[in-house]
């Protein structure tokens, strides 16, 4: 892969949060169409992770290059534009609706000045459509279900449209049709701007169904990469969960349930 | 546009209406200056600067109180709560203890809610998480210091002196002095800049780290944001004294009729606070006339039950 196609690259980050070592020495590498999953229990660190290669939050030390630039060295605007970040969870203390919402995820394109053009309303409704949120476009966020909650968040981050995407439990709250829906959108949407996918699951079987590569975060800074078939295997699942996994076959099919 | 003719109404009714009512026909001759007389000098003297004073102040109010809301991501902050007003009131309480004139009354008002700001932001002067979280506390804390200093004040104070004092705290246009144009030039200019920065206060109402994900310097607009609130704030309570609701109401009800874009939100809340106070202002004088009530007792007695009857309808629901 020459340097184009590549999207990050950490070198030597070490993170370390409160007393929790997240990750040492960790030098890994993210090309365009591929779609990360990032496994692991509870509180080892995978949210920190995507705050740090996001730029919301500084390293120990170590490098991350963001389209072979330093991170910090991006305008905060262009970088915007290139890498959005689906959050866990968003509490909106404010009456927005949900059209509202994602009128403010065009933030990145769009000076003081300017009001919404044609095409970027376009973009909005394409967002609320592929999220099937059209009909609840005047509602107010806070009287939506969870998984419309989530739906909406998910619009907002197709109308940022970046490059890479981080994306935080990006199916919670979702039900099993939104779950499939909702990820081949994600998806698509990344493979248009030859872009990737960083995202954190817990749910083993619908990482092995979407993702081509996985980083296991195995807690006091140890980690494993590689091509998911190599790494969402019973036996690592069991060690990563400190929980027997088993893995069920039928015919082709196969899941992950916990023994 | 509504707004824009409710703040027209609101100004004409101030100026018409009082202890001497004014023919409504005879107020453009005023205005321009081809009428003189005893009406004339009641409208430009008198009605006219109390008019634009009340007006300005509630627009400021308007504004700060809007403005603090998405720094505190709270929509029931108030432009009062960090404390600034607390300062304020303990410079004009001081000024009035020593039996100071209405000038420095206003100044030190003014230094007051000054130094107050600034201890706030040395204070708070943390970012990163929670930041919203760090500096509401700071304020309330300060603010309480500054209630009990106020309290002092008004037990060592004599008779006479308290009640200037009460009706300074309650809030009251009564010494309005002049067509303030440097005030009104700078509620302009704040809503100007704050005007600039309506789409980072969109995403600053999602919290900083969803700003900073979507591109806002986010700590540059909150500073921006602070400053110009504060000033605000201390521009309208060192000219009318702490009226209460209008930086509390206004942005509240704006938010429920225009929605949460602050590009409509902030010029909405600047006319419908400067409508507001005029209206209120208008009471003050009108209802037990000839004698006058601090406008602040208006304010709470219009905005108590407005708020609670918009608590139960709200937008949507």
């Amino acid at each position: 892969m020459n340097d184009t196609h590549r999207l990050l690259q950490t070198m030597d980050l070490d993170i370390e949060i409160g007393n929790v070592q997240v990750c040492q020495s960790l030098n890994w590498t993210v090309n365009e169409n591929e779609v990360w999953g990032i496994l692991g229990l509870n509180g080892v660190g995978k949210t920190t992770l995507l705050n740090t290669i996001s730029g919301l939050l500084e390293a120990n030390s170590g490098q991350v290059l963001f389209q072979n630039k330093a991170l910090d060295q991006w305008p905060q605007k262009a970088l915007a534009r290139e890498l959005g970040y689906l959050f866990q969870s968003l509490s909106h203390e404010f009456p927005q609706t949900v059209h509202e919402f994602c009128a403010d995820a065009l933030y990145p394109y769009i000076n003081q000045w300017q009001n919404m053009s044609v095409a970027q309303q376009q973009i909005i409704s394409d967002a609320l459509i592929a999220t099937e949120m059209s009909q609840h476009h005047e509602r107010l966020i806070n009287s939506l279900s969870g998984g419309e909650k989530r739906r909406t968040e998910i619009a907002g981050l197709l109308v940022q449209n970046p490059r890479l995407w981080l994306l935080d439990e990006p199916v919670n709250h979702l039900d099993l049709r939104h779950q499939m829906q909702i990820m081949q959108v994600l998806i698509s949407a990344a493979h248009k701007r030859s872009g990737g996918i960083i995202s954190i699951f817990h749910d083993p079987n619908l990482a092995r169904h979407f993702c081509t590569h996985i980083l296991l975060l195995k807690g006091n800074g140890n980690y494993e990469t590689g091509i998911c078939e190599n790494m969402l295997t019973a036996e690592k699942l069991s060690q990563l969960y400190q929980q027997p996994v088993i893995e069920l076959k039928d015919k082709d099919k196969s899941a992950f349930i916990a023994d | 546009m509504l707004l824009v003719l409710l703040s027209l109404f609101s100004l004409l009714a101030s100026l018409a209406l009082g202890s001497y009512p004014i023919a409504l026909e005879n107020l453009p001759a005023i205005l321009s200056g081809s009428l003189t007389g005893t009406d004339a000098q009641i409208v430009t003297e008198l009605r006219w600067p109390r008019t634009m004073t009340a007006f300005v102040t509630g627009g400021l109010l308007g504004l700060a109180g809007a403005l603090m809301q998405v720094l505190l991501r709270n929509p029931l902050a108030d432009p009062y709560i960090l404390g600034i007003s607390g300062g304020a009131a303990t410079g004009a309480l001081l000024a009035i203890t020593f039996g100071l004139g209405n000038e420095w009354i206003n100044g030190s008002a003014f230094s007051g809610a000054m130094l107050s700001m600034l201890l706030v932001f040395m204070l708070s002067h943390r970012h990163g998480h929670n930041s919203h979280f760090h500096l509401l506390l700071t304020g309330v804390v300060l603010a309480a210091g500054w209630g009990a200093v106020i309290n002092i004040l008004l037990i060592l104070a004599n008779t006479q002196s308290v009640h200037s004092m009460l009706f300074w705290l309650m809030g009251d246009l009564s010494h309005a002095s002049g067509p303030s144009w440097w005030a009104l030039t700078l509620l302009l200019s704040a809503l100007l800049i704050s005007w600039l920065i309506a789409r980072d206060l969109n995403l600053l109402t999602y919290g900083d780290s969803k700003a900073r994900s979507l591109g806002s310097n986010v700590r540059r607009i909150r500073q921006i944001t602070f400053i110009i609130a504060a000033l605000c704030t201390a521009i309208a309570v060192s000219m009318a004294g702490s009226i209460g609701f209008i930086g509390l109401i206004v942005p509240h009800l704006i938010r429920l009729i225009v929605g949460s874009n602050h590009r409509l939100v902030l010029p909405a809340a600047v006319l419908a606070g400067g409508s507001l106070l005029v209206l209120a202002d208008l009471g003050a004088r009108t209802l037990l006339a000839p004698q006058q009530l601090p406008v602040g007792v208006i304010t709470a007695f219009i905005g108590v039950p407005v708020f609670l009857y918009l608590l139960r309808r709200r937008r949507n629901e």
